[in-house]
């Protein structure tokens, strides 16, 4: 018999017993249904994480801090009763000059930005009191979720201008975020020999709390990396070296940024974290909750195996006249198993595509997704995955057609004879 | 040309054996119609499942076309089957919940008849019975008179040179049997077709070129209208492989 004959007639037989073939592919849809939802969430999580850690920075850039001294932790015993408590608060270390020189002098290092520390004593706009808060230099291109305002390219601060927090819009006295944007705001900052520089800003926008529950968030007031460098040359006591909160280390374009991390560990008391390590640490939460789900979907395909193999022995109970009737018009074994091996295949194919198709009902309702884990209005977090989709439903056949093959080698083995001695 | 040669075959072992035909020979000429009369349990049936490539029985040969399809590969014989054979069954065994066309469809399939060819070969087959008019309906809503002749036209669509038929009136009223055994002979005589029907009613028997007589698996006795035997000469085709 032709392949496509063998097909369509498997086809029709499946369709002479709808409720059967669709309570059995129903079964293989659960598993199919969570397979594919599970791929779509990983593929989602992946493509979201992808563009917030995009957003957070080059995946060439190493951030290199000086290595804590973490002996200097308070000890956490318990205290008796006028022990004197020593309060040796962690100073926390800088690097220095001598440091930047030797990272840059390391192969695979491009170039060392310096970032540094500001320390701000108050702040105050729009003729208000004074505030305390901390200013950050805005070292790289981060993105910043802004309420109002706009940033120079790549998410540039330029000497002179100043990110705003949105907590301090209604303490400066500002109506609202707009009126703040173009406003003057006056910094003081401490300076050797307990005196204090003053510097204006212009804000050039508002921030707002990140929508992303991943991101990291301080009210900050950012300011550019130039005007954080002279403030720091101000505030540093006078013949003291420089010193950097952070270096931003970028890898050359063709050397691997993990060899290079390597190379700043071993070259001194160093800590380094590449962007692609945050990537992937976050990538694994993702992983692990996709194959977790898909380990369930596996268990459920698992079980729907037994029924197929239970659908095709009744089936081949119920149609051993057909078969009879079939072996005695002279068709071969072969075809009488392909017949019910196709039924099978139809079976697990009908079964993926019901839960693809039930998958991809699930990721329109993304939208409401986002809206409810307090997302980016347009993030898509169920993303299916066409392809691998596909590849689930062609899978299932084949996990199909091997359930069907017992059912399959007894109709093939039946004796026409036997088959159509019916009376 | 059907040579049966010593045919022995036998059910069950040692003690519980049971002898269904006990070396049975016959020789039935090309374009005769055949009647294998006897009581049930006689062995016209294994007869016949031997005749049809169908049952292999222990001993003996059964040469059609020169060939001892006994020796064949089972691949083989499911094609002889295929090409050369046409079924009738006593209880029809028409696919009731596929369509008339699906059902005469069904051995132009398996025997790899192309599309085309195959339209054509299920129309002439169901002009043959005068289903015509029931193409599309499903075959569980035919009567048993239509259900008998949508079986013939199953088993004369491949246009077979063999046509066996298990009491193809067993399960009829007179009259739409009569109309049945009609479109046998007819066939038989048109086409030069071989018909062999296994039968226990004499009066169809009788209406055969030759009966074969059979009681306890031997041959009773053969009996032949020597001047109706249709010596049509058809160019033989060689049985396959």
């Amino acid at each position: 018999m032709r392949t496509q004959d063998i097909i369509r007639r498997a086809g029709q037989n499946l369709r002479q017993a709808k409720a059967r073939t669709v309570l059995t592919s129903l079964a293989i849809g659960v598993g199919a249904f969570t397979i594919a939802l599970a791929m779509a969430a990983g593929n989602g999580g992946r493509n979201y994480l992808d563009k917030q850690v995009s957003a957070a920075g080059d995946m060439h850039t190493i951030q290199v801090s000086a290595k804590q001294d973490s002996s200097s932790t308070t000890d956490d015993k318990p205290k008796k009763i006028g022990e004197e408590v020593s309060t040796t608060q962690s100073v926390f270390k800088e690097l220095t000059p001598k440091d930047r020189a030797t990272i840059a002098g390391l192969d695979g290092v491009e170039k060392v930005l310096p970032v540094f520390g500001v320390d701000m004593y108050s702040v105050a706009a729009n003729g208000s009191d004074e505030y305390e808060g901390y200013m950050k230099v805005q070292y790289d291109g981060t993105a910043i979720d802004l309420t109002t305002g706009k940033l120079g390219e790549n998410n540039e601060i330029l000497p002179g201008q100043v990110v705003l927090p949105h907590k301090y819009v209604e303490s400066f006295g500002f109506k609202n975020a707009n009126e703040a944007v173009g406003a003057k705001v006056t910094a003081k900052f401490n300076a050797p020999g307990g005196k204090l520089i003053t510097r204006e800003f212009t804000i050039v926008a508002v921030d707002k709390q990140p929508t992303s529950p991943l991101a990291y968030y301080q009210d900050e007031f950012r300011i550019s990396n130039k005007d954080g460098e002279e403030i720091a040359k101000a505030q540093r006591p006078v013949g003291e070296p420089e010193s950097y909160f952070a270096l931003m280390v970028t890898a050359r374009e063709n050397a691997s940024v993990d060899t290079v991390k390597q190379e700043i560990l071993n070259a001194g008391a160093f800590e380094a974290m590449t962007f692609a390590e945050m990537r992937t640490s976050i990538m694994q939460m993702v992983n692990i909750v996709q194959y977790g789900l898909m380990g369930f979907g596996a268990l459920a395909i698992l079980a729907s195996i037994f029924g197929i193999i239970n659908t095709q022995y009744i089936s081949v109970l119920e149609r051993t006249q057909q078969i009879g009737l079939m072996k005695a018009l002279g068709a071969r074994r072969k075809d009488i198993g392909k017949l019910f091996r196709y039924e099978a295949a139809w079976i697990g194919f009908l079964g993926g595509a019901i839960g693809v198709v039930l998958a991809y009902f699930v990721t329109l309702l993304n939208p409401l997704i986002a809206n409810v884990l307090n997302l980016e209005k347009d993030t898509a977090l169920l993303q299916m995955d066409w392809l691998l989709s596909t590849v689930l439903v062609a899978g299932l056949m084949v996990v199909a057609i091997l359930s069907g093959w017992f059912p399959s080698r007894k109709a093939a083995k039946l004796d026409p004879i036997e088959a159509l001695r019916t009376e | 040309m059907i040579e049966v040669k010593n045919v022995t075959k036998t059910y069950g072992k040692k003690q519980n054996v049971f002898t269904a035909l006990d070396d049975v020979t016959l020789s039935i000429p090309e374009g005769t119609s055949v009647a294998i009369l006897g009581k049930s349990g006689s062995g016209k049936s294994t007869l016949m499942h031997a005749m049809s490539g169908l049952d292999r029985p222990e001993k003996g040969e059964v040469v059609i076309d020169g060939e001892n399809i006994l020796t064949l590969k089972q691949k083989a014989v499911d094609r002889f089957r295929a090409e050369k054979i046409g079924f009738i069954f006593q209880s029809f065994f028409v696919q009731g919940n596929e369509s008339v066309y699906d059902n005469v469809s069904m051995p132009l399939e398996i025997a790899n008849v192309s599309g085309s060819k195959r339209k054509a070969r299920v129309e002439a087959a169901l002009e043959a019975v005068e289903l015509s008019d029931k193409t599309k309906n499903k075959a569980k809503n035919l009567s048993g008179g239509q259900k008998q002749r949508l079986a013939i036209a199953r088993a004369i669509a491949n246009e077979p040179s063999i046509i066996f038929a298990d009491e193809p009136t067993g399960n009829l009223d007179s009259v739409t049997g009569a109309k049945v055994e009609e479109l046998l002979f007819g066939y038989n005589r048109k086409k030069g077709v071989t018909l062999i029907i296994v039968t226990h009613d004499p009066d169809l028997a009788s209406r055969c070129d030759m009966v074969v007589s059979i009681k306890d698996g031997k041959i009773e006795s053969i009996k032949q209208k020597k001047a109706t035997v249709p010596q049509k000469q058809t160019v033989k085709r060689k049985v396959v492989q």
